[in-house]
This record gives C-alpha cells, sequence and structure tokens, in this order.
C-alpha cells in the first residue's frame, strides 16, 4: 500500500493501552483521508447518542495520503469528534509539523478515548505510547504550554494543547499546535474533558509513494501555480482584506448581526493594518503560499489575524479600536478560544444586556474593555462567563425571553462573518452545513460573490451551487489541501485524482472523486441522523428570517423563511434525500455506506 | 458625444496595487471602463485578461448589487462600479 501505513492507532488515556486498528485499502480509497476518513473512524469508534465530553467519546487526529509528500499545503491534519457545542459530527482543520510527525508515528490516525484520574501528556513516540503527568502544564496557556512541553521532550516532538479554556469545558475551546488552532466546535473541550493537556508527536516511519519521481514533479508544478495570481491575495493582504469588501456589500455583521455595515470599518481594516502594523508574514510547514499575517499589538508582542477574528472581536462587538482587537484576539489564542464562537458569544451577551435580560452594565456594544474581560471570564468560566461558556444557544435557552431570536448560531455553531440576509447562497450553505453555520465546509459565498447567483433574492436554483461548493471542500479536506489553493485548479476533481494517483498508485478518477466528495458529505449526514439530526435543524436564527437586514452602504435585504425553506427542500432534492433530508436506501448502497444503515431515517 | 464618467471603487488586491481606493473612468460599457482604470493605474495591468475579458481574480460590480461576468454589459449613468477580489472569502 502506498501513501498510507494501513491503519489507525487507538488509545485509551484511562489505561494507556493502545492498539493499531488496521483499515482496508478498500476504505482508505472510499473515504481518502482527513475529514473523510475521520468521519468514518469516528463513526466507528462513537457510540450513538454518546455525550461528547465522556470518557467514551472518541477524539480522532486523521491524517490523510498526501501529508509527508512535498506537495504545497499537504502538512495538515483534521480533529474529528462529536461536538459538545452542536451534539453533531465536527470536523475542524489544522496545520504544520504536527501533521508530519504525527504520520510519521506510523499510523494513518490517532483516536483517542478515556479520561486520566490526573492531567496527562499523551506521547506517541514512533508508535510507542506513553502518558506523563502534565501537573506543571495544567493551568497554562496554549504559548506557555508549548513552550514548556518543547523544553521538556525537544524539537522533535510536536505538540497540540489545550489552554485554560479546554481544561474548563468551555464549548468552543480550541486545540492548538503552533499558534494555529483547530478552531470551531469545542474539540478542546473534549480535550480538556480527558484531562489531557497535551498530544505530542514524535516519528521516524515514512510511507512509500507509488511515483516518487511523479510526485515530486506534481509538487513542483503546484508550487509553481501557488506563487501565481490565485493565491495573491492570501500572500500579499491576508484575509483581513475582507472587510472593507463585505462592508461595502453590507454584509459585514455588526452588533450581533443588527447590521451589515459598520461606520468605523475603515479605521480596522485589512489595508490599515498592513500599512501600519504588520511585522511578519509567516508559513505552515510545507507551503508554498506564506498566507499568515502578524500584526503588532500594543504591548510589543505580535499576533495573527484573520478576517474572521477582525470581524467577531471588532464589528460584531461594535469595537474599533484595531489594538483591542489584536488584543482581543490574542487573548483567545492564548486560552484557546474559538474567535469566531468568543465574539459571537460577546456581541450577543451585549444585546442581551442593553436589552435588559441581564445584568451586566459594562456590557455594551463598542465597550472594548468590557469585551476583554468577558472573553477571559468565559475563558475561566467566572460569574457570566460561566453561561456564555456554554454558547450562545444554550445560553440563550437559559436566558429567555427574546434571547434565543437573536442567538446568532446554526445547530449551536455560531455564524462566522458573512450576513445571510446579504449573501443568501452562503445562507444555505449555513442552514444545511453538518457542523452548523460554516463558510469552510460550504464556500456558498462565492456564487454570491458572482454572476452566477442573485446575493439579495436566494432562490432554489442556488442550491446546485450550495452543492457543487459543499462538494468541493468535501474532497479538498481529506485530500487534504489548503483550500486557499482552490482557485490555481482548472479541474478540481481530475487534476486531485491525477495526485492522488501518483501517490497512491490507485487507478482514481475525478468521476470517482465527485463520487467520493458526495459519499464524504452523505457520510457526515448520515452521521448526524444517528444523532438525533432533525429537518428543523436546517435553518437559521429567527433574527435572520424575520427581521429586515437595514440598509447600509449598500441596499437592505430580507430573508423570508419560506424563501429559505424552499431553498433547503431543493438542496435536499439536488442531493437525492427525500423532502425531510433522509438518504434513501438506493443512495447509502450507492454510495458504498451500507454499513451506515441502521440509522438513515430522521426522527 | 463624450462617453459617460463613472465612479469606480477598488477593493482588496486591486487596491493595494493601484494604491488608492476610487478613481473616475469613462466608458460605456465594462469592457470600456476597465481599460480606462487601467489606464489611470496601471499597476492593475493585470486587471483585463489576455483575451480581453476580466482577468479571474476579479469580479465587477455595479452599485454592490449586481456581478457582471460579459465585459459588453453596459454600465449605466451613474452606476458605481466596484472591483473586488474574486476569492473574497476566508
Amino acid at each position: 500500500m502506498f501513501g498510507y501505513h494501513g491503519g489507525y492507532l487507538r488509545i485509551d488515556v484511562s489505561s494507556g493501552r493502545a492498539d493499531f486498528v488496521p483499515v482496508a485499502e478498500g476504505v482508505l480509497r472510499r473515504f481518502i483521508g482527513g475529514v473523510g476518513l475521520g468521519t468514518w473512524i469516528l463513526s466507528r469508534e462513537a457510540a450513538a447518542g454518546v455525550n461528547p465530553l465522556s470518557p467514551l467519546s472518541p477524539l480522532v487526529f486523521c491524517f490523510s495520503p498526501l501529508v509527508g509528500t512535498p506537495l504545497t499545503t499537504s502538512a495538515k491534519f483534521a480533529v474529528v469528534a462529536k461536538s459538545p457545542l452542536t451534539q453533531r459530527l465536527n470536523d475542524a482543520l489544522s496545520s504544520s509539523h504536527f501533521a508530519i510527525a504525527g504520520k510519521r508515528t506510523g499510523a494513518d490516525a490517532i483516536v483517542i478515548a478515556g479520561r486520566a484520574s490526573r492531567p496527562i501528556v499523551l506521547l506517541v513516540d514512533d508508535g510507542v505510547v506513553r502518558l506523563e503527568s502534565a501537573d506543571e502544564f495544567w493551568g497554562l496557556s496554549t504559548e506557555e504550554a508549548t513552550a514548556r512541553l518543547n523544553e521538556r521532550y525537544g524539537p522533535d516532538f510536536h505538540a497540540a494543547v489545550i489552554g485554560p479554556a479546554g481544561e474548563r469545558l468551555v464549548r468552543f475551546a480550541t486545540l492548538s499546535h503552533n499558534k494555529r488552532h483547530a478552531g470551531r466546535g469545542g474539540l478542546g473541550a473534549v480535550f480538556g474533558s480527558k484531562i489531557l493537556k497535551a498530544v505530542c508527536v514524535r516519528g521516524s516511519r515514512r510511507v512509500d509513494v507509488a511515483d516518487p519521481a511523479g510526485v515530486v514533479m506534481a509538487a513542483k508544478e503546484l508550487s509553481a501555480k501557488s506563487f501565481g495570481p490565485a493565491t495573491a491575495k492570501y500572500r500579499e493582504l491576508g484575509t483581513v482584506a475582507n472587510l472593507l469588501t463585505f462592508n461595502r456589500l453590507n454584509a459585514l455583521p455588526t452588533r450581533n448581526f443588527q447590521a451589515g455595515t459598520f461606520d468605523d470599518a475603515e479605521s480596522i481594516a485589512g489595508e490599515a493594518l498592513n500599512a501600519g502594523r504588520r511585522i511578519a508574514r509567516n508559513s505552515c510547514a510545507a507551503c508554498t503560499i506564506g498566507c499568515e499575517h502578524v500584526y503588532a499589538t500594543r504591548d510589543g508582542a505580535g499576533v495573527r489575524l484573520e478576517y474572521e477574528s477582525l470581524f467577531a472581536l471588532g464589528p460584531l462587538c461594535g469595537v474599533s479600536d484595531p489594538d483591542a482587537i489584536l488584543a482581543a484576539a490574542r487573548v483567545c489564542d492564548r486560552f484557546g478560544l474559538d474567535t469566531i464562537s468568543a465574539g459571537a458569544t460577546v456581541a450577543f451577551a451585549m444585546e442581551c444586556a442593553e436589552r435588559g435580560l441581564i445584568d451586566a452594565p459594562e456590557l455594551r456594544f463598542g465597550n472594548a474593555n468590557a469585551m476583554l474581560d468577558t472573553l477571559q471570564r468565559i475563558a475561566t468560566r467566572d460569574g457570566l462567563g460561566d453561561l456564555l461558556a456554554e454558547g450562545t444557544r444554550a445560553s440563550a435557552a437559559r436566558i429567555g425571553g427574546e434571547a434565543p431570536n437573536f442567538a446568532p448560531h446554526v445547530k449551536g455553531l455560531e455564524l462566522p462573518g458573512y450576513e445571510p440576509r446579504a449573501l443568501q447562497t452562503m445562507a444555505l450553505g449555513f442552514a444545511v452545513g453538518s457542523r452548523g453555520a460554516d463558510h469552510n465546509r460550504s464556500g456558498a459565498y462565492e456564487a454570491d460573490f458572482s454572476h452566477r447567483a442573485d446575493r439579495l433574492h436566494g432562490c432554489p436554483e442556488s442550491a446546485r451551487l450550495a452543492v457543487e461548493t459543499e462538494d468541493r471542500a468535501a474532497l479538498i479536506d481529506s485530500l487534504i489541501l489548503c483550500k486557499f489553493l482552490r482557485g490555481v485548479f482548472t479541474d478540481l476533481y481530475a487534476e486531485s485524482a491525477e495526485l492522488l494517483r501518483r501517490v497512491t498508485g490507485w487507478d482514481v478518477t475525478g468521476d470517482e472523486l465527485r463520487q467520493t466528495a458526495r459519499r464524504i458529505v452523505t457520510a457526515k449526514k448520515l452521521f448526524n441522523i444517528r444523532e438525533g439530526w432533525t429537518p428543523a435543524e436546517d435553518t437559521l436564527p429567527p433574527r435572520m428570517l424575520n427581521e429586515k437586514l437595514p440598509p447600509g452602504v449598500s441596499p437592505g435585504a430580507t430573508l423570508p423563511e419560506d424563501r429559505l425553506r424552499a431553498m433547503v427542500g431543493a438542496y435536499y432534492r439536488e442531493r437525492g434525500w427525500d423532502d425531510r433530508g433522509g438518504v434513501p436506501d438506493q443512495q447509502v448502497d450507492e454510495l458504498g455506506l451500507s454499513e451506515w444503515r441502521t440509522a438513515h431515517t430522521p426522527g | 458625444m463624450a462617453e459617460p464618467s463613472v465612479t469606480v471603487e477598488l477593493f482588496g488586491l486591486a487596491r493595494h496595487r493601484a494604491g488608492r481606493a476610487d478613481l473616475r473612468a469613462s466608458g460605456r460599457t465594462v469592457a470600456d471602463v476597465l481599460r480606462a482604470i487601467v489606464r489611470t493605474c496601471p499597476g492593475l495591468t493585470g486587471l483585463i485578461a489576455a483575451d480581453g475579458s476580466l482577468s479571474r481574480q476579479y469580479v465587477v460590480s455595479l452599485n454592490g448589487e449586481q456581478f457582471i461576468d460579459d465585459p459588453a454589459e453596459p454600465v449605466p449613468k451613474g452606476c458605481k462600479v466596484l472591483i473586488l477580489g474574486a476569492d473574497a472569502g476566508g
């Protein structure tokens, strides 16, 4: 077998027991790696209905056949578990040396279950597993813990760690590696529930590829393309450049989605940050793009900032002070908080406070100090922070009154920085997303920013565009390659098949990969159905359906519920699902998912 | 008869490469306006592909409401022409 070790390592941190579980080549070919293979493993390892924070809940680090090759951006890994925030399947990606070292331990994935009795570090060293005390690391920030782990174990080990937020089971805590985060859905809390501070990996077990010379040639070609115009934005400006564009289109979520235009957008624009504050540009391991832009904070330190952090900790909270936004991003990174959910939760709390639903007189839109204070309270579950650490869905249910109407989530996952009423194909992508409101598993905004869709008047015809982008994401996230490369492919499926052929030796085709992508999206859906998904979840927060987005620089917009329902129905039809979103037996069989057959009818 | 003049707003890479946020440009069609932009802002030479179509790197919107695929599309009087990055998302 080329490109794979042929199985995964299952580790029980209660006992320290480790087993290598072989995986048939046919399964690897059907699910590839990353999010796809991780979904297959999770479905097999997690009992139906498992509490995500119980010892029985497994967490999967999943690598891919491309990891370890010279293909640019291939040093990536997926982390897959049932989310404590959504109670649905959650997959998050991260990158860099952990992926390379993790695969060299001798496994295509590492599955962690159980619960330790005291804080531990899990070491996977060339396939040998050890549990060591993490007493001295417990309570440390992600950065401090990483630095101390490096001191203890040396530079050959690479660590994925949690911060204080994960230790305290904040439901949107992240897993951090090398200052990057597997960010969404609370995977850090799953780690914390196992009393697991860090996983450190080291290895020397390389896998062979089928066509070494062909892989090197493909890597050179892909690298050359990665220097071209399709990735220029990420290199030259970073994603922070989105802010003014979205603002101009009245699509920049502002003050908890009460507006789509932020009056002070120019003061925090990516252009201003790049001109006055950028101090470094970095890359992940094995990446030629270099998208990480680091900006100077007031204390002289630097922090990496993406559009999603900028929008969530800026306009969404009404904050226009760039120093405060950078400081907030740093707080989130150090404590291990997902910046999107954290910013959205603070913004939600600000609106609750302004409406008198909670007693928090300082918590007002635009109050940067209150935002910073609340972030730290969430991370440490202090006072009001203990409630907010449950996420906006659960907090709104506890607060009551009108709060659930403006809690900004889908399936419990807070919305990223795309105003759905102004980007209505994206609205559909959010509504049907398997992990909730998500701009990484659905890139439907691409249709909204094109002539192919009317962004202010979504229609059933948009369903095809939403399906198309979701399938492409499923393939990219399973190969795994960086989505910032997506623009360099003329035919993603055919070109990916060529890469996979050279690595694995399989006679895989573009058509097969189309089917694979469809299989992976459907498998995630089947997992969610097993966990209790119902069609009522495929919707948007009531605010988006009942309140007009006021006009800003561009016109306002409405997204009536019947319009969204028509789009969701069209999406089900486009996928070949029934009118309640159930997957017909015939499709389950056609996709080779018969083993998932037991529970694919929504309740 | 003089060609109508429109306001062009630049965002993302277009703004970065032009070194300015906006300009006035004349033209009856999107293609006319694009050529006028390139004449004023040499940094945006890549705006127009070799075959005269809009580069894959950029998208054009009229007033932020309508996205344009066909460079022959007329530009209405008083319209604002937005030049945006094609990779507008994260």
